[in-house]
């Protein structure tokens, strides 16, 4: 009689929890694949021939950490893309010098993405650098007083000129490299406009001003100072390489098992029945594969926007600033400008369809990367996945993304996938990667 | 009378537009089948990366045997997702390499039509080439 209580107390409930684990049939052990196996080593940066020199990642940290960046003496890279905040800043859009419109995300595995921000408006992490720097609400700072500030700066310009060589000669010449001096952003016409290049001629008039008065020869210097600077903050971005999460240890056991790292315990069985929803019912996976979880392109999700609040046009907004970026892959200061190289630029397309549409945000490390979407709307993983659950209302613009077909969830379903998404949070990098370098 | 007139142009017209613009001959292909067969001849495609792969550039060749291709439009669409892709393909042409299209890109897992006009030495094609992208 013991025995079979015993049985019935501890061995029946273990076997119960053992047929209860997921089985992933051969079409999901493919989609498996393409959500695995996390690249140690970042893919070529052709623009970049710095890259992966690790004196330009010593500078370029240097750089991502120290606020004198910014005019104010008060924001570096590092205050919207916080180490310990999982390199993101907790909030729902970003407060540089002041508050911003769309959420910093995460800079973990930064280095796989095709385009960068949310509007994919620069095609090259070196590239995107350059863009706080002189955005109004972030540093609202300026390529000349960044560069004076490097020049001046005798540890910043010893190991600037290491790197690049002389610095631009006459810097501290204010009439000729006046303060705040930066050229008008190329701002987006006819009809697809971002609402905040409206304010851009008459707000920043004095330092387009002060930029029209250099020599065409100073701002070509300023111009190549500023993109070495920023070629050597995405140096060290590159290093901020995603580790291997509870979820690719699942991973290697459904699909290697045996292999080193390989664990089927890694997750709880509740999370493996939200990877099976994740590839089954959820379709996340139709926009969230590759091993970054994110197909790095974009779409509209179908967001409403309250009545005070402006449109947010994304994508298109994104693909006219990225053409007219002196500092895309074919400009002038690239490494590798040529048609070839830049197959992503060369094809690119400026669609109907991308109204509305945000890039597709890694879910890497989503449990510590709150608040989501592009505008940080929703607090936690739950409300997201109810969200999509849901797909309240209609976008302002464009038209929500087809593939997105309200999956009937019960709450434990919805529980499962967020228990599956919390898998998807690795290690912390080491310590020295996380502060400004001795 | 002047009712006639109109009608009998219209008529006219429609006749013009048959010997300038004849109806084209609409084919499917067979599921991911890379070869349709033509009124004469047959054309198929070949991807520069097999098989296609999902979300990254690619090119692909279209070569006709018992034919002349001599013109070639090409687009790709997920009909299920209502959109198509990401990139503007770029058609090209010489005598050594044939005809391709470069700078595709399948950025999405799922069932794609690679729609293509030809126009052969003997006729006007309409082919709709059904390839499946990613696991099954």
């Amino acid at each position: 009689m013991w025995l079979s209580l015993a049985f019935a107390l501890f061995v029946a409930p273990m076997q119960a929890q053992e047929e209860e684990r997921p089985y992933f049939d051969q079409r999901e052990q493919a989609l498996l694949r393409l959500l695995t196996k996390l690249p140690q080593t970042p893919p070529p940066s052709p623009s970049n021939r710095f890259a992966d020199d690790p004196r330009a990642a010593r500078f370029g940290q240097i750089l991502f950490f120290d606020p004198g960046l910014s005019p104010s003496g008060t924001v570096s890279c590092a205050t919207c893309h916080d180490p310990e905040k999982g390199w993101s800043d907790g909030r729902p859009t970003s407060l540089g010098v002041s508050l911003g419109r769309r959420n910093a995300p995460t800079l973990l595995g930064a280095a796989e993405q095709r385009w960068f921000f949310w509007d994919g408006r620069a095609d090259s992490l070196w590239s995107q650098a350059l863009g706080p720097v002189e955005n109004p609400v972030e540093m609202a700072g300026s390529r000349t007083d960044m560069v004076r500030y490097v020049a001046e700066t005798p540890d910043l310009r010893k190991a600037y000129e290491e790197l690049f060589g002389a610095m631009p000669e006459g810097l501290d010449d204010r009439k000729r490299f006046p303060d705040g001096a930066r050229p008008r952003p190329p701002a987006p016409t006819g009809m697809f406009h971002d609402v905040s290049d409206l304010s851009m001629p008459t707000e920043g008039l004095p330092a387009y001003k002060a930029w029209a008065s250099m020599s065409a020869e100073d701002q070509e210097a300023i111009n190549q100072a500023f993109a070495y600077c920023g070629k050597a903050i995405a140096a060290f971005e590159r290093k901020l390489v995603i580790q291997p999460a509870p979820f690719d240890r699942f991973a290697a056991s459904v699909l290697t098992p045996g292999a080193e790292g390989a664990d089927k315990d890694a997750i709880s069985i509740a999370a493996q029945r939200g990877l099976e929803l994740f590839m089954g019912k959820a379709s996340c996976h139709n926009c969230h594969f590759t091993p970054l979880m994110s197909d790095r392109e974009f779409h509209n999700v179908g967001h409403e926007v309250g009545v005070d609040e402006d449109f947010d046009h994304g994508r298109p907004d994104g693909i006219q600033k990225l053409r007219l970026d002196p500092f895309n892959g074919m400009g002038p200061y690239s490494d590798a400008p040529d048609l070839e190289t830049n197959v992503k630029l060369r094809y690119l397309f400026y669609d109907s369809h991308t109204y509305g549409a945000y890039k597709t945000p890694t879910l890497r490390n989503l449990g510590r990367t709150a608040p989501y979407m592009h505008d940080g709307r929703f607090d936690t993983i739950e409300e997201v996945v109810f969200f999509y659950q849901q797909l309240p209302g209609q976008p302002p613009i464009g038209h929500r993304e087809e593939t997105l077909t309200r999956p009937r969830m019960t709450l434990q379903e919805r529980k499962d996938l967020a228990a599956f998404l919390r898998t998807l949070d690795s290690p912390p990098l080491p310590e020295e990667l996380r502060r400004a370098p001795d | 009378m002047p009712r006639f007139l109109s009608c009998a142009a219209l008529v006219l017209a429609c006749g013009a537009c048959q010997l300038i613009a004849p109806e084209p001959v609409i084919i499917r292909g067979a599921p991911d089948g890379p070869a349709v067969t033509l009124t004469q001849g047959t054309l198929r495609y070949q991807s520069s990366v097999e098989p296609f792969p999902l979300n990254e550039y690619c090119s692909i060749q279209f070569v006709a045997e018992g034919t002349e291709l001599i013109a070639l439009e090409f687009d790709a669409d997920m009909p299920a997702h209502k959109h198509g892709m990401i990139t503007k393909p770029e058609i090209t042409w010489s005598e050594d390499k044939g005809w391709w299209v470069h700078g595709m890109n399948f950025h999405m897992p799922g069932a794609w039509v690679m729609s293509v006009n030809a126009q052969t030495t003997e006729g006007w094609y309409q082919i709709d080439f059904p390839v499946h992208i990613g696991p099954r």
